[in-house]
């Protein structure tokens, strides 16, 4: 089959003698390619790109975004008073907070669920994926209006619940100390699902013979899991750990957003809503532009960290 | 002879994978990193000023042959579906009398402190200012300042403006006044509310209280939130005017703290006042409440929710949560509204929440349909459907005596009344001077927050607010 594919091939340059005089037509058989890609590196260019120029740009100016407003040059001062302010150090923490607790979410427990639905029947286990994968079709600010029923002081199921245990109401999302952990744990209830459809997946592309050969050679299942399961995976969750971590404010935001806009006591601030407080609330949009680039450098850096990661510790079974 | 190219084949193809695999991870994770840093910009798209059509001074109405669209950005729909289906029944009144004009309504997210103006920018960011603008009477003087809202008693004129605060049933001389800046007319004023003291009346009675007589001071609305707590196993006592229910804005803390003896600022309303006896005595009286568990700290929709469910039994809040209320007790449990609660023997000093209608439109012809609109949304009958449904007070207050409007609305005077008999001895909410008046205000709702419900010292508290807000 491939080799009568081949022998087609010859026959090409006869038509292209002919065609050696029309420039024109040479032009667009090389461009033809280029010109597919053309809509969708026009739409890049456009909303990625163009706007990030813009931000970069913005970020050298005091200016509330009115068009009316005079767009002041103040060097690089928004950057020396962007370092200089403690909430943005306490929203890093806060944002770091939320990684970690997103990185439990999607990485650790959906690789323990997949591993242990692996060795449930089929049947069972289509139902249980399904289940664990529904919350992610829930939009973001109906996830929000539901927890924040769940999590009600006053008649809220997850107070009712632990009240059955003899635990006093904890108003969940409007006390300090558990403010972060309410957001982690919605954010992580989200996030959930795709993370275990996505390993599931990486775990059913490996092939059975490595684990014969492995239980030929008298290997436990831990020993199974940690020299076969694991680096045949890895590639599986690199690609998570990076979907995560840069996916983490789209997730997280409308959550903060909603339950507990940012607070109490700034306690849910993270940096992206930092960003936002001060971009669209305070429209001082030259510092959160600053802001904003500041966070694009670091997560390149992290973008670039990960992508080598994957590159050196892929490992493509053929 | 075959199987060598079949293999160079193979690898070729498998390190074209590797190749096209690790550049694809590549550019989605750059394309993920430009979307999630630049999120901050992308609205800056369209600030390319865009040529805007000359103002037209001279007013008339609009022909009947002229089609006009314009469209009302109104925050009623935050209210809840019973205050959203009344507005859209206004426009569609509005409509059929006049089928040449189209008007659109552009919900307002958040009635919280700045928003509106927070939303006219963004608006006005994406070239599509609303023609019209329901603005909480704090927020007027930017909103004209920075958005062009047009001076009514130059574009109406003075003999339209006495049409519409005149008539049969004329506005209450002194709201009138609410929508005046520096002399002019720039507001239509539209909803005005006080706070009110919700009740439900089984919770009371199960806990051998007369709902009939409700709390009047805060140590009494103390005891009777405890007992009730111990009767029954609710929450007795949802304050809507501190915590997370009160969304930044200060108006019916302003009211505790003036019922307290003390103002928000000083006479000539130069400089903020938070350290002095009266903030102090309101604030430790709330914070009290919380350490005893009289009070509890719930979301607006959490409270809607309990108070729904019935494991509620007073929630403070705005006579224009009237109606998200009783849509949510479905006649599970009989409601009542009492005056907000005072300090010893003495009444509760009330503040009004409230707004006016703001024209924003450039053009001869919106303006002419905006002013038309006004008159609808501020007609008796309009009125009455504001008080029936929503809870808002009647501007037009000689409306309550007329058979046609709201003599008749007697099964629910218990709603009207306290707010009512309160705008008796209403005092003006105070907004901040100056461009930082919602900072001033959110920094101020952040303090009393902490102090009363994560037990700060309210003396340091209060102090450090002070001096932290004398800069702005």
């Amino acid at each position: 089959m491939l080799v009568e594919v081949i022998e087609q091939r010859p026959t090409a340059p006869a038509v292209a003698g002919r065609a050696t005089a029309s420039r024109p037509r040479r032009f667009v058989s090389f461009s033809e390619p280029y010109l597919y890609l053309l809509p969708a590196i026009i739409g890049l260019a456009l909303w990625i790109y163009r706007p990030l120029v813009e931000t970069l740009d913005y970020s050298f100016y005091r200016w509330n975004l009115l068009p009316t407003a005079p767009k002041v040059n103040v060097g690089w001062s928004n950057y020396t008073v962007l370092l200089h302010t403690p909430a943005l150090w306490k929203a890093v923490g806060t944002s770091l907070f939320f990684l970690v607790g997103l990185l439990i979410f999607g990485l650790l427990l959906p690789l323990g669920i997949a591993t242990i639905a692996q060795h449930v029947s089929p049947r069972a286990s289509t139902v249980y994926r399904a289940l664990i994968f529904l919350p992610v079709l829930v939009s973001p600010i109906v996830t929000a209006t539901l927890w924040e029923f769940l999590l009600s002081p006053v008649g809220g199921f997850v107070d009712t619940v632990l009240g059955w245990f003899g635990f006093a109401p904890t108003n969940w999302l409007q006390q300090l100390n558990t403010a972060r952990y309410a957001i982690a744990l919605t954010s992580g209830w989200k996030v959930l699902g795709v993370s275990v459809l996505v390993i599931t997946a990486g775990l059913a592309a490996i092939s059975v013979e490595y684990f014969e050969a492995a239980a030929v050679d008298g290997a436990n299942r831990f020993q199974t899991f940690r020299r076969v399961t694991l680096p045949l995976l890895s590639p599986t969750l690199l690609f998570m750990f990076i979907t995560v971590v840069l996916l983490s404010s789209q997730i997280i935001f409308p959550l903060v957003n909603a339950l507990t806009q940012g607070g109490p006591e700034g306690s849910t601030t993270d940096i992206y809503y930092f960003l936002y407080q001060n971009g669209f609330q305070s429209f001082n949009v030259g510092l959160a532009s600053a802001a904003a680039v500041c966070f694009f450098a670091v997560f390149a850096v992290v973008a670039l960290v990960c992508v080598r990661l994957l590159d050196r510790f892929s490992f493509y079974d053929n | 002879m075959t199987s060598y190219p079949l293999h160079a084949d193979a690898r070729t193809k498998s390190r074209g994978l590797r190749l096209r695999r690790s550049t694809i991870t590549k550019l989605v994770a750059i394309a993920l990193v430009g979307l999630s840093a630049c999120s901050v910009v992308s609205a800056g798209a369209a600030t390319k000023a865009k040529a805007k059509p000359k103002p037209v001074p001279a007013f008339a109405s609009v022909p009947s042959g002229t089609h006009v669209s314009i469209s009302l950005a109104s925050y009623l729909p935050t209210l809840g579906t019973v205050a959203t289906s009344t507005l859209n029944s206004w426009v569609t009144g509005f409509e059929t009398l006049h089928p040449n004009i189209t008007v659109t309504i552009e919900p307002e997210a958040s009635t919280a402190a700045g928003a509106i103006s927070g939303q006219l920018q963004q608006d006005a960011i994406a070239g599509k200012t609303p023609d019209l603008v329901q603005v909480p009477f704090d927020e007027m003087p930017n909103v004209v300042a920075n958005f062009k809202g047009v001076d009514l008693t130059k574009v109406v004129g003075a003999t339209s403006l006495g049409a519409e605060w005149g008539g049969p049933y004329p506005y209450a001389k002194a709201i009138t006044k609410l929508g005046v800046l520096k002399g002019d007319v720039y507001g239509i004023p539209w909803v005005l509310s006080t706070p009110v003291l919700f009740i439900n009346d089984d919770l009371f009675t199960k806990a051998g209280l007369n709902p009939h007589k409700p709390p009047t001071n805060w140590a009494q609305l103390s005891t009777d939130a405890l007992a009730i707590e111990k009767a029954t196993g609710a929450s007795g006592f949802e304050n809507g005017c501190v915590g997370t229910a009160a969304g930044g804005t200060d108006w019916c803390l302003q009211s505790i703290i003036d019922s307290a003896g003390g103002s928000v600022m000083n006479a000539k309303q130069t400089a903020t006042t938070f350290t002095s006896p009266g903030v102090i005595t309101a604030v430790s009286q709330m914070q009290s409440l919380a350490q005893s568990g009289a009070m509890v700290n719930l979301s607006i929709a959490q409270a809607a929710q309990a108070w729904g469910a019935g494991k509620l039994a007073m929630f403070l809040n705005t006579s224009a949560l009237q109606s998200t209320l009783v849509a949510a007790d479905a006649g599970n449990f009989t409601m009542d509204a009492a005056f907000e609660p005072g300090f010893g023997s003495s009444l509760a000093t009330p503040t009004n929440s409230g707004s006016a209608i703001v024209m924003l439109s450039s053009s001869k012809f919106n303006r002419e349909a905006d002013w038309m609109l006004e008159q609808y949304l501020t007609s008796a009958a309009t009125e009455t459907s504001i008080t029936e449904n929503i809870g808002y007070v009647p501007l037009r207050t000689s409306i309550t005596t007329a058979p046609q409007y709201l003599a008749d609305w007697a099964s629910n005077q218990q709603f009207v009344q306290p707010n009512i008999d309160q705008l008796n001895r209403v005092q003006p909410w105070l907004a901040y001077p100056g461009p930082n008046f919602a900072t001033i205000m959110t920094d101020l709702q952040n303090a009393v927050t902490s102090a009363v419900f994560q037990n700060a010292n309210v003396q340091s508290t209060m102090s450090g607010l002070q001096s932290t807000t004398a800069g702005l």
